[in-house]
């Protein structure tokens, strides 16, 4: 079940956004896709998913040319896609909001075992299967937009900024999570800007700018590469050649500080 | 005590078919995000085509009944596929309220041509006679509309509650995209919405068509009555939509027994206005559900067309050297429909500027045409006031009736805009109607004498086209001038974003009371004109259908430009005079052109225009 997308380009009417993007996930991956505000990731993963058409290039699932499929064709074919800012479907409960998820499935209902995975999963759903999901905090919105996109039994899962909005420990158990996805088989492309904590838990990383990749390799090499360091994970230069760089500037920063005081 | 009752029993009959009415807005608002002004057109064609299947074809009449639904349902799909549904993905919302007022016309006018203008009275499914309970009289069709009324009610909430495709349908009304990442066919949906809806008006017709005389134009009154039941309700819930219908239905009852039968509009109209003011989102809440995709934005960005300005120049001198030798080449009939013509574009520049530059969709501009016509023949054949004093004072009156309206109206902004104009039209519809001293009454004020300046009189239809046509240019280049000020600016940055204008420091409020207040002027001086041309005035010469009728210009002639109005006014009132044998189908092609023109011009025919000319890049799409 392998992904693969060749010389992809779309777009928004007559403003492309996207430009002869090549990248593949193999089976039980997590392949992360990392850049700044605006650089086309989200547009990339609705092009993958459907709600975008691409203008150009083929998106080859499985042996099998996709990019003519509508979304729920994709959908029964195994491709996922948990969007942007979550999306649940605020005034209906959290087990209706499921339900949704399984929509493409014959009967609407989910295969076996699905429903008692996700249970295991997500530990805080099962007691509130009848709240209304726009009462949720953000991070139980996330878990919940998660949960249903694994409803369906997808193969590939497109996660847009899972992490979006929400508080570092909430950070990392979604990261944890999606770190236990590749043990049950599940292949994942993370959209992420929050560039650190993905390349932390993807097998490989891909770095978009301006609508073209310019990057990608392994992760722990993305990790160090000093170019990546500089622009995604928020560190100078300097810092990123030499560790002890970082300690320096704090010690100057605390003695501005206390100069001025 | 008995009597009271009696009362509510007739209240709660008529609110269950307002209940009926709202619901269709509501399912297809929650599902589309349009309002569906065709709404009520489903329930005439429901109720005259089981009308026809029971007298024509002979079918028994339950069976009649579930035919017309069927036919009614099928219509509702084929229109939906063709017009609503892709309009949808092209349009912006006020576009789309254009086209489903099209779409209302164009029933009408098929209702016309296939039923002809006459009422038609149908038997009540269980004879004539009241049942008696405990000393009450229940009329056994108000039995019959309730039953229908419950049992619709129950099953619509039990499909949307329990069902895989009440969820789905829920689904796209909380989250169109997310609907569609679940792998729903969102515009299946969308159109299933819409011939729902259409089934439940043709239901709602059924069995309402025998406690009512059922013309033509009655689909557009359920129209307004379950417009105003669904805004008084709130129309993001189900529950709002029921409570709205049977409380415009017992305040209509109530006032009518208790004040006056002619009040009992206005008094509606008047709770609706309160409902709007205090909480435009009405007197139920939806659950939770703030829409995750704020709707009232604009799916899609207008562009306005605009000619060259060479060519513009060489145009407009082209157009007033036609306009100064039309009289002498066209005969009586022609000269007066394009007296008619200008009269209504002045009207129509003033809906211009509040709609096509400033955003505001406003359905009541002939509410303004009324008191400026009536203001000024009342003053002139009642108390022999000059015309000239009796046409300022109408503008006076419209522009204080204006201002007052802008006020009330500030917080709100387009669908709620457009009712709350839509009220105040309808409630100078009513209060023409209604003080039958000053204005005549349903059959109107006669004998209003000519216009006249200074003892010159403009007897002959060549002076009083002449005195129009100055009037025409003089307002024209006026407005086009002041469009091209700061004030004009400032509109057009209003309608795009009143935020971001009011961050740059525009007075979002004084412009926007100014645009009204010039608007109002403009109908006012029009409805004045109009009367002296007719030398009659009647409610329906300048009600709501007019009103909607000034909007079907606008949007067919191109809105946003000055001059695209005057196109569709000419063809709106001057080709039915050409075909005066095809007059029957009227209204069916400007229904056909109206929602046409919204799906396939929405710059209208003035955008075409300038498409069409050589050396004209077209607009990239956004």
């Amino acid at each position: 079940m392998s992904l693969e997308l060749r010389g992809i380009s779309s777009g928004y009417g007559a403003s492309m956004v996207l430009h002869d993007i090549s990248l593949a996930v193999a089976p039980g991956e997590i392949v992360t896709l990392i850049g700044a505000n605006g650089a086309g990731k989200s547009s990339l993963a609705k092009t993958i998913s459907g709600l975008l058409p691409a203008i150009g290039g083929t998106i080859v699932w499985d042996g099998e040319r996709i990019d003519r499929l509508s979304t729920a064709e994709r959908l029964r074919r195994g491709i996922a896609h948990v969007p942007e800012g979550r999306q649940v479907f605020a005034g209906m409960t959290v087990a209706e909001n499921l339900a949704m998820g399984a929509t493409i499935r014959r009967g609407g209902r989910a295969a076996s075992g699905v429903m008692d995975e996700i249970h295991a999963l997500f530990p805080i759903l099962a007691p509130r299967m009848g709240d209304i999901a726009g009462n949720f905090s953000g991070g139980q919105q996330q878990m919940l937009a998660i949960a249903r996109g694994l409803m369906s039994s997808p193969r590939l899962l497109i996660l847009d900024e899972p992490s979006l909005g929400l508080a570092p420990l909430l950070i990392a158990e979604i990261f944890q999570l999606i770190a236990t996805l590749r043990q049950r088989g599940i292949s994942v492309l993370l959209a992420e800007q929050n560039a650190r904590a993905a390349l932390s838990i993807a097998d490989r990383g891909a770095v978009i700018e301006n609508g073209r990749l310019v990057m990608q390799g392994a992760a722990h090499a993305l990790l160090h590469a000093p170019g990546i360091a500089e622009r995604y994970l928020g560190v100078g230069v300097a810092s990123a050649v030499d560790p002890a760089a970082s300690g320096r500037m704090a010690e100057r920063l605390r003695a501005c500080v206390w100069n001025d005081g | 005590m008995t009597q009271f009752i009696q009362i509510i029993i007739g209240g709660i009959q008529q609110g269950s078919i307002y209940a009926l009415l709202a619901l269709g807005f509501s399912l297809v608002y929650r599902v589309t995000g349009v309002i569906n002004l065709a709404q009520g057109a489903f329930c005439t064609l429901g109720a005259l085509t089981a009308y026809s299947l029971e007298t024509s074809v002979g079918l028994p009449p339950l069976l009649a009944a579930l035919g017309a639904i069927l036919a009614t349902t099928a219509l509702a799909a084929v229109a939906g596929r063709a017009l609503f549904v892709p309009g949808l993905a092209r349009l912006t919302n006020s576009n789309m309220l254009m086209m489903t007022a099209g779409l209302l016309t164009l029933f009408e006018g098929l209702v016309l041509v296939i039923w002809g203008s006459q009422p038609y009275a149908m038997p009540p499914f269980s004879g004539e006679k009241p049942w008696r309970v405990a000393g009450l009289l229940l009329p056994t069709q108000g039995v019959w509309v309730f039953g229908v009324t419950l049992a619709i009610i129950v099953a619509l909430g039990w499909m949307l509650a329990r069902t895989r495709l009440g969820q789905s349908l829920r689904a796209c009304s909380e989250n169109p995209t997310a609907a569609r990442l679940m792998g729903v066919d969102v515009p299946r949906m969308q159109l299933f919405a819409f011939a729902l809806a259409g089934a439940i008006g043709a239901a709602a017709g059924v069995v309402v068509a025998p406690a009512i005389a059922l013309q033509f134009d009655t689909g557009r009154l359920l129209t307004i009555s379950g417009f105003i039941a669904v805004a008084i309700g709130g129309i993001a819930s189900f529950p709002g939509a029921i409570a709205g219908g049977l409380l415009l239905g017992l305040v209509g009852q109530l006032a009518t027994a208790y004040v006056s039968s002619l009040f009992s509009n206005a008094l509606a109209l008047g709770l609706l206005l309160i409902v709007l003011v205090w909480r435009p989102s009405g007197l139920i809440r939806a659950k939770l559900a703030r829409r995750s995709d704020v709707r009232d934005e604009a799916r899609v960005w207008m562009h306005v067309s605009r000619l060259p300005s060479a060519m513009a120049w060489r145009g407009g001198g082209l157009l007033i050297c036609l306009g100064l030798a039309a009289p002498f080449l066209l005969g009586q009939a022609l000269l007066g429909a394009l007296i008619i013509t200008l009269i209504l574009f002045i009207a129509l520049i003033g809906q211009d500027v509040l709609m096509g530059y400033g955003g505001q969709i406003s359905l009541g501009q002939a509410g303004f045409m009324a008191i400026g016509g009536y203001t000024a023949a009342y003053l002139a054949t009642e108390h022999a006031w000059a015309p000239i004093a009796g046409v300022v004072a109408g503008m006076g009156l419209s522009v204080a009736c204006a201002i007052v309206l802008a006020a009330v109206t500030l917080r709100l902004r387009g669908l709620y805009m457009a009712l709350a104009t839509l009220a105040f039209g309808l409630l100078i519809d009513s209060c023409a109607i209604g003080f039958d001293d000053i204005t005549g009454g349903p059959s109107g004020m006669v004998g209003i004498p000519d216009f006249s300046v200074a003892g010159f009189a403009f007897a002959t239809p060549m002076r009083m086209y002449f005195l129009v046509l100055a009037l025409v240019v003089l307002i024209f280049v006026a407005v086009a001038g002041a469009m091209r000020s700061g004030f004009g600016r400032a509109l057009q940055a209003i309608r795009t974003d009143p935020l971001a204008a009011a961050a740059l420091g525009v007075n979002v409020v004084g412009c926007k009371m100014a645009a009204f207040a010039l608007s109002a002027t403009l109908a006012s001086l029009a409805g004045s004109l109009y009367a002296f041309q007719f030398h009659f005035l009647s409610p329906d010469m300048v009600g709501t259908p007019r009103s909607l009728e000034l909007v079907s210009m606008l949007v067919i002639g191109g809105e946003g430009t000055l001059i695209g109005p005057l196109l569709g006014a000419a063809v709106l009132t001057i080709l039915p005079t050409v075909f005066q044998p095809l007059a029957i189908y009227k209204t069916l092609a400007s229904g056909a052109l109206l929602a046409g023109c919204s799906l396939y011009l929405p710059q209208g025919m003035f955008g075409l225009i300038v498409r069409l000319l050589p050396g004209q890049k077209r607009p990239i799409a956004a």
